[in-house]
């Protein structure tokens, strides 16, 4: 092998044992590198890549305290730090791919068994570079997000250099699915599939069922493809979004449980864990995984306050749904300690101050008006204050101490311009709209969701009375939901078409359907509003 | 804790033991030669050994997981001279160092084929570390693709198996203490080839002696 090419090659080499640094090194500088860096831990390899522009990266997947390889790989990859021709290369101390597969997750070039010889490096220096060469043009346009460029490319190499099939072939299959070309992507899918089996190739193809809505065909094929391969990550993710897509909440959390056991040092998925369990009001378990977040995000990227502000309120909702003394008492130290240490990690936070200015309002259950008052006032004031550096979970803490405190105007108004701030974060949208429509404790919107449903099977057999008290049930429950609401209103609509205008029943929608004056015009249910209240005006 | 924790915790410890003990004898090694080329014989003889012990923890965590349903292979398409280049430059230092000349032949060098890699990188290390053993002079790597099935056949030019090494692999009991070599390493080598299926079709080994005893074959075969 010729490895002259190897002289101008940048290569960083990143371990927290110094003996073995100076052997890699050696070795590489024995295989003709010259421009060879060091790092001993995460912030001397962030600062070498901010400095440097590296074409060979070999980290180390165990570096210690801290960041892990993967996680580093994850950050400079997400942060674009280092570019996507930069070849990232783990090593580990692991073959099985059991435990590589947490560390695969973000995607590394290759990874490397530990120890390795001279040898070893030669052969995979010389494949990771020759593999650079050829996929370069790809890469590019993988880079500026170029779809037709990237299925062109990869196109041209599995033609020209098919040993690379293999890798092409996923970025073909992403390229069409990004360009919406989803009958080439079923048959180029079904063309592999024809030839072999592949856990990857019937993965994507149930992608493709879930991009068409064909959510319960996805369902049965994704677990199909696990049962096969326990190991195919991708499949766990696509299975919950299928089954989010059909609203069963109790197997979307069972299937991401099972995706996080698999790979438990994923934290987007973690948070996704924890945003079902938080709807499945299993709050005991979205408290474990907001634990193992807050743990596993210290020092990376993950790491803001919103993580500890999140876990306190939920331990705090958690408290509130259970009658276990015992549990009760753990939580209200667990929160204590939380909170010390959110103090101590971010001393001037200003979301620290006034989240827990919002807790202590939402806590005290008898307060004395005068107090609570103040208290209330303050925290308005100094929450529009600071409002640009209020974080979403500070947001809705804060926001729902005024729903609490009934006092629904201020709420409202500060709902209106936290939506204003985040306006780009379309789950913390949701949340405040949820918040805005169900100021009430998760024990009521659980309830009022039950009995809204059982009311909406009524109303579809056009039992339109009967379905009535359903809905006024639920509206006593959570009295400014949209949705409950609206039914209440359309059931009494329908109803007096079979049965007669009522005037007391059409006074009664009026005044009911007032409380939905506060529906902001790019609400989803905001044109069925407006259209209900022009029918019972017309009536009226 | 759970017994493949258990399992995993001890292989791994004991991997890493392993590797500094290998560590350690290779800056030996590094320093015997050339004034003690025979010292450092003996030493690449005894790296072979931790080698082996590697190979049977690797084997013994493998096969519980075999048992309890919990080893998944990931199949996919692979570029089969990559394959046996990783196994080749994982030995070629110790081959080198001990006189024995290793030589790969492909009827087709841009072969793709479905497979577990890392298994498959495994077994053929396994059935190197072996044959290292028993050869002579050489050893042989042949790749070529036979009515559908990869073959990957590694011939050395030692005795040849004896009789009751070459039926092992079809006895179900065969693994046995009896003889000195259990057979475990092969054995596991053969599940390893059976996780490979396609249809009908599932991988296997085959052992054979060459006509006029100048050596055994070991043959892989994948669907």
């Amino acid at each position: 092998m010729d490895f002259s090419y190897l002289k101008k090659k940048k290569v960083l080499v990143v371990d927290d044992f110094a003996n073995v640094r100076r052997s890699v090194k050696s070795q590489l500088i024995d295989l003709g590198i010259d421009q060879v860096w060091e790092a001993a831990g995460p912030d001397q390899a962030t600062k070498a890549v901010h400095e440097t522009r590296f074409d060979l990266i070999l980290c180390d997947y165990n570096l210690g305290k801290g960041r892990d390889g993967s996680r580093l790989l994850e950050e400079w990859r997400t942060q674009k730090v280092i570019r996507p021709d930069t070849i990232f290369v783990l090593i580990t101390a692991e073959t099985s791919r059991d435990v590589v597969i947490s560390a695969l997750e973000f995607q590394p070039d290759d990874y490397l068994a530990k120890p390795f010889t001279m040898e070893v490096l030669a052969n995979r220096l010389h494949r990771w570079f020759s593999r650079r060469q050829a996929l370069l043009p790809m890469l590019v346009s993988l880079e500026k997000h170029d779809w037709p460029a990237v299925a062109q490319t990869s196109k041209d190499i599995m033609e020209s250099q098919p040993k690379y099939r293999a890798i092409v072939q996923k970025t073909y299959v992403e390229a069409l699915i990004q360009m919406n070309q989803v009958t080439e992507a079923e048959n180029f899918l079904l063309g592999l599939l024809d030839k072999r089996y592949q856990s990857w190739a019937q993965t994507q193809l149930h992608r493709l069922d879930l991009l068409q809505k064909k959510y319960e065909a996805a369902e049965t094929g994704l677990i199909e493809v696990i049962t096969r391969d326990p190991n195919m990550i991708d499949a766990y993710d696509l299975l919950t979004e299928a089954l989010a897509a059909q609203d069963k909440g109790t197997e979307e959390q069972e299937w991401l449980e099972r995706g996080v056991s698999r790979s438990p040092r994923n934290i987007s998925r973690q948070k996704r864990l924890i945003t079902i369990t938080q709807t499945n009001q299993d709050f005991r378990r979205a408290n474990t995984a907001l634990r193992d977040v807050m743990n596993m995000s210290a020092g990376t990227m993950h790491d803001d306050i919103g993580n500890y502000l999140s876990y306190m309120r939920h331990l705090q909702l958690e408290s509130e749904s259970i009658d276990n003394e015992q549990r009760k008492r753990e939580i209200a130290k667990e929160i204590a300690s939380v909170n010390r240490k959110v103090h101590e990690r971010y001393p001037s936070d200003i979301n620290a101050h006034l989240f827990s200015l919002a807790m202590g309002i939402h806590k005290s259950s008898q307060p004395q008006a005068e107090k609570h008052d103040t208290s209330l006032n303050k925290l308005f004031t100094e929450t529009f204050e600071s409002i640009e550096q209020v974080v979403p979970e500070t947001a809705l803490a804060v926001a729902e101490a005024f729903y609490m405190a009934t006092r629904i105007n201020d709420a409202d108004s500060m709902v209106v311009s936290f939506k204003k701030q985040f306006h780009d974060q379309p789950d913390v949208i949701r949340r405040l709209d949820e918040l805005q429509a169900e100021p009430v404790s998760m024990v009521s919107r659980a309830e009022a969701k039950k009995l809204n449903l059982q009311g909406i099977g009524l109303y579809k057999n056009k039992e339109y009375r009967e379905s009535l008290p359903y809905f006024s049930k639920a509206m006593e429950l959570s009295p400014r939901h949209p949705g409950i609401i609206l039914n209440f209103v359309q059931s009494h609509l329908l109803h007096m078409k079979a049965e007669g205008v009522d005037k007391k029943e059409v006074a009664l929608c009026l005044e009911t359907i007032q409380r939905l004056d506060y529906l902001p015009k790019d609400h989803y249910q905001y044109e069925r509003y407006q259209k209900l209240k022009a029918n019972l005006e017309s009536i009226a | 804790m759970d017994m493949q924790t258990i399992m995993a915790s001890t292989v791994h410890d004991v991997k890493n033991s392993l590797g500094l003990i290998n560590d350690r004898l290779n800056e030996l090694v590094k320093n015997l030669e050339p004034k003690d080329e025979d010292t450092a014989q003996e030493i690449r003889r005894i790296q072979l050994e931790c080698g082996r012990i590697n190979n049977g923890m690797v084997h013994m965590l493998g096969l519980y997981k075999m048992d309890q349903g919990t080893f998944n292979p990931a199949i996919e398409e692979t570029f089969v001279p990559d394959v046996i280049q990783d196994v080749v430059s994982r030995y070629s230092e110790l081959l080198s160092s001990m006189g024995i000349e290793l030589a790969v032949e492909y009827a087709d060098d841009d072969i793709l084929w479905y497979m577990d890699a890392n298994l498959i990188e495994g077994l053929l290390g396994n059935v190197l570390t072996n044959s290292i053993r028993y050869t002579r002079t050489k050893l042989v790597f042949n790749v070529q693709e036979e009515d559908g099935w990869l073959n990957i056949r590694i011939s050395d030019d030692g005795e040849g198996f004896p009789e009751n090494m070459l039926n092992l692999l079809d006895q179900p009991e065969s693994v046995c203490f009896q003889s000195g070599a259990t057979g475990l390493g092969l054995f596991f080598c053969q599940q390893i080839a059976q996780l490979h299926r396609e249809g009908e079709r599932q991988g296997y080994i085959r052992l054979s002696n060459r006509a006029g005893a100048d050596g055994a074959n070991v043959d892989l075969y994948l669907p």
